[in-house]
């Protein structure tokens, strides 16, 4: 009995990692001056947030295709895996997990869908984490019960430095996200009960910087701690947050480098930095 | 006193529901002819203070509960289209005067506006719950309910300042207690005498006052309301006094404040002792002694009847006043004498701890359907930002909010647990009115500016427990100083020396901390008043009196004084020129390992 894990591009789980476990990656779709990209495949993070800072019209996403996921399904069966834990973004931000449902009647193997009620890095640490314990031979239950037990200890925190692009486009409506417009506030999100929520908000972004380090400073206890920094086309404050955040906690292993999933950042803006962080090793 | 039978009691004004309205609708038509100069009672010579106008509505309220009929306003506190012949009390004969009690207490205590219209309301409370629970004569009523109004009143407010309305309660408390056994005519014109008084002696008390060259305004307006309760249980009626001049005066600073003992010399209603005598004599020799006594002291009261009068004096020398009554009554014609320093009274009253809701940890119930943020702020674009960081906004615009304003913003939120924002210190005494009301814990921060409120606002995080928030945003108004600049809009003088119309004054808390020839210059002194060097975060908000120009102007200066500060400006559409906070950095909580 052999788990094979998928995740979605949301995930941002970094191409290597994924080779190295053998796990398949789904794109998200994203839409863009009258063509239709796959996530990671087509189009780079890179090229997505280049694009999203040139202004309107600006990109969309929507959810992963049915083919998509049945090929990632199949693809993992024809290498010999028994059974799929299909890690999803949470349904709050996205329609991807009714398809990744439908797409597991379409293969002859069982699939588990995992609604990871997160997205970004924390997605991407729970299917990574998952599919360790499966390269040690555990079982679905094993590896779902080690997905379930990780999800509890990961969050990720990351500051949104510039709120105007969204203002201007229309994209962020300021009384849901609780951020005044007509004042230079920082806010900082996270993603609670599946949905992205505004954290803290800060007047300065030294401010949220510190308020960014001390959240995963406390969340770590001084207890080893795995890092992703996420980047979204602004590397230099990802930078700093990154090499500040090394300084404030132990690391479990190496930080890891993401980028920021499109799919968040249609809707934060360029330039969002933070990282994912989950309590000891994956 | 009461040995006239039943046939003297029918006769005998009493303390009736029909005489409280009475008295409430005679106050109100006082209020009317003087809401400008209770107003005008103002220490800065900038618009402001609207004492005169809160106490008005306050009243108003409580009339429009018994019968919208008796309110001359619209319900929600406009102005007043038409102001024809005042209503009477006339047409409420057939009412049940237990439901006009009920109705009065009701529409006063959720009607009251501004820290002047509370106490107020309090006391009238005080009154109507005495009177229809005790069966004792009208003057000992009196008395327990003054009494009751006075504790009430000091019990409300965190820190009780003497030379206030609270002063003039007081006093008043005091005069009826020492003669409660007077018939009610002379006791509630005693009442009054002794609260026009206090009023006078507050600028000994409160140094603000002394140098503005003002009396009290909520003092001054209480002691209309006695006269209203004389007049109409007298009989008699109690003319206007002279208009109060407006300030003149600017007061200086904290510093000077401090520094300056109370002004030495009472002004014209002072006298430090209080003398109360029972006297044995009739009406040609109660009228030699008052002529006799008014030109030894104030406050001179000699009443009653029957061969039975009282004689009330505010003396510096009590010897030489009861003197001058042996001298003119004969030696066994005085007695039952009392003297009361009432200098030492004042300086006896005990500040009250400030109520729980002020600290929040007496309520049981822990945050779990949710806390959310009420805050009282004035002017479009602070509404809005308010409304955009996620707090349910008291519009202040049109007029001081009333409790039931309050009160209906916390029932609407659709929070278990609300924190209040008063934002103005006159807001704060009907938010804690609203908060004893409410259905739901509130806790009420220290907020006294609305750009403070805002500091606090950005530290609240919905998804934080109570404790973390009231701390965060603690910290946060702490962390932030806060002023205003506003127009001159009469001469004044103070220590920032003449000044006149056309210019422009920097407020910050109690003080004058500048003044200047454009709402800029004004704005500069009041920032560099503001900035210390862990300013991190100066936010302006601006309103009709200043152009984009200036505007911009100010942020250039503020951009070279504090280069290291993020300077936000927005166009808030207060009545105010500019109201300016300066945040300061937190503590390096953040970066300590």
């Amino acid at each position: 009995m052999s788990v094979g894990v998928v995740v979605d591009s949301v995930g941002c789980v970094p191409q290597d990692v994924a080779d190295e476990l053998d796990m398949e990656i789904v794109p998200l779709s994203v839409a863009m001056d009258g063509s239709t990209y796959r996530d990671g495949v087509d189009l780079s993070p890179r090229e997505f947030y280049q694009r999203l800072a040139a202004g309107p019209p600006y990109p969309t996403t929507s959810a992963a295709s049915l083919a998509d996921y049945v090929a990632a399904y199949q693809r993992t069966a024809d290498k010999g895996y028994d059974e799929i834990l299909s890690v999803v973004l949470s349904r709050e931000l996205s329609t991807s997990i009714d398809t990744a449902t439908a797409a597991a009647e379409q293969v002859d193997l069982p699939v588990r869908v995992l609604d990871s009620r997160t997205a970004a890095a924390p997605e991407g640490m729970i299917a990574v984490a998952a599919a360790r314990r499966a390269r040690t031979g555990a079982g679905l239950e094993e590896v779902l019960a080690r997905a379930h037990e990780v999800a509890e200890r990961t969050s990720l925190i990351a500051v949104i430095p510039d709120l105007m692009p969204l203002y201007r486009g229309g994209r962020l409506n300021a009384v849901q996200a609780g951020v005044g417009r007509l004042l230079q506030i920082t806010p900082l999100v996270t993603i609670r009960d599946g949905v992205v929520q505004v954290a803290a908000r800060e007047r300065t972004l030294r401010r949220a910087a510190d308020r960014l380090v001390s959240v995963v400073r406390s969340a770590s206890g001084g207890r080893p701690t795995t890092v992703w920094a996420m980047e979204a086309g602004g590397r230099e404050l990802a930078e700093q947050l990154a090499a500040r955040v090394q300084e404030a906690v132990p690391l479990a292993g190496p930080m890891r480098w993401t980028a920021f999933t499109p799919v968040m950042g249609a809707h934060t803006g360029p330039g969002v930095a933070g990282v994912g962080y989950s309590l000891g090793e994956l | 006193m009461t040995t006239g039978g039943e046939e003297a009691t029918a006769t005998t004004p009493s303390l009736d529901p029909a005489a409280l309205l009475a008295a409430v609708i005679a106050f109100r038509d006082r209020m009317l002819a003087r809401e400008d100069e209770v107003n005008g009672l103002n220490v800065f010579p900038v618009p402001d203070g609207d004492t005169g106008t809160n106490v008005l509505l306050t009243l108003e309220a409580a009339l429009a509960a018994v019968d919208p009929a008796l309110a001359i306003h619209d319900p929600d506190g406009s102005r007043p289209t038409l102001r024809g012949p005042l209503a009477t009390v006339t047409g409420n004969e057939a009412t049940d005067p237990a439901d006009v009690c009920q109705a009065l207490t009701r529409g006063i205590i959720l009607g009251a506006r501004g820290s002047s219209g509370v106490i107020l309301s309090q006391a009238v409370v005080a009154v109507l719950s005495t009177i229809t629970t005790t069966t004792a004569p009208p003057g000992q009523v009196l008395a327990a309910a003054l009494e009751r109004a006075r504790a009430a009143a000091y019990a409300a407010v965190a820190q009780p300042v003497e030379g206030t309305i609270l002063t003039v309660l007081s006093a008043s408390a005091a005069a009826a207690s020492a003669a409660a056994d007077l018939p009610l005519p002379d006791l509630t014109e005693l009442v009054a005498v002794e609260a026009r008084a206090a009023v006078a002696r507050t600028p000994t008390l409160l140094p603000a006052l002394a140098r503005a060259g003002v009396v009290d305004s909520g003092g001054r307006a209480l002691s209309y309301g006695f006269d209203a309760l004389a007049e109409v249980t007298g009989g008699r009626p109690v003319p206007l006094p002279p208009p109060a001049g407006h300030a003149v005066l600017i007061p200086a600073d904290a510093a000077d404040a401090t520094l300056a003992p109370p002004a030495e010399q009472p002004p014209e209603g002072g006298g430090r002792y209080e003398v109360v005598a029972s006297l044995r004599t009739d009406d040609s020799g109660a009228g030699l002694l008052r002529d006799r006594w008014r030109s030894m002291g104030d406050a001179v009261v000699v009443s009653g009847a029957d061969g039975i009068w009282r004689g009330h004096v505010h003396t510096d020398d009590p010897e030489e006043v009861l003197a001058a009554a042996r001298e003119l009554l004969g030696d066994t014609a005085v007695d039952n004498v009392t003297r009361t320093d009432l200098h030492a009274q004042i300086a006896a009253q005990e500040p009250t701890p400030p109520s729980v809701h002020a600290d929040g940890s007496p309520h049981p119930r822990p945050t779990s359907a949710g806390l959310r943020v009420v805050a009282v702020v004035e002017g479009d674009g602070l509404v809005r930002a308010y409304t955009e960081l996620g707090a349910e906004v008291v519009d202040a615009g049109a007029a001081s909010p009333s409790v039931q304003d309050l009160l209906d913003a916390i029932e609407g939120s659709p929070a278990g647990e609300v924190v209040m924002l008063p934002n103005h210190s006159t807001v704060a005494p009907a938010a804690e009115q609203a908060g004893q009301l409410a259905s739901k814990p509130v806790h009420i921060l220290p907020a006294r500016h609305p750009l403070a409120g805002l500091a606090a606002l950005v530290a609240f995080d919905p998804a934080a427990d109570r404790a973390a928030n009231l701390t965060a945003m603690r910290a946060a108004l702490q962390r932030t100083r806060a002023g205003r600049v506003a127009p001159v809009v009469r001469e004044a003088v103070g220590a920032v020396g003449p000044v006149r119309p056309g210019q422009w004054l920097a407020i910050s808390g109690r003080e004058v901390v500048g003044v200047g020839s454009t709402p800029v210059e004004a704005a500069l002194a009041l920032v560099d008043h503001l900035l210390t060097p862990r300013t991190e975060v100066v936010t302006v908000a601006w309103g009709p009196p200043v152009t984009e120009e200036q505007v911009a102007q100010l942020r250039e200066e503020l951009s070279r004084r504090s280069p290291g500060a993020v300077v936000d400006a927005l166009a808030a559409g207060h009545h105010d020129a500019f109201l300016i906070s300066a945040e300061e950095m937190p503590d390096e909580e953040g970066t300590v390992p």
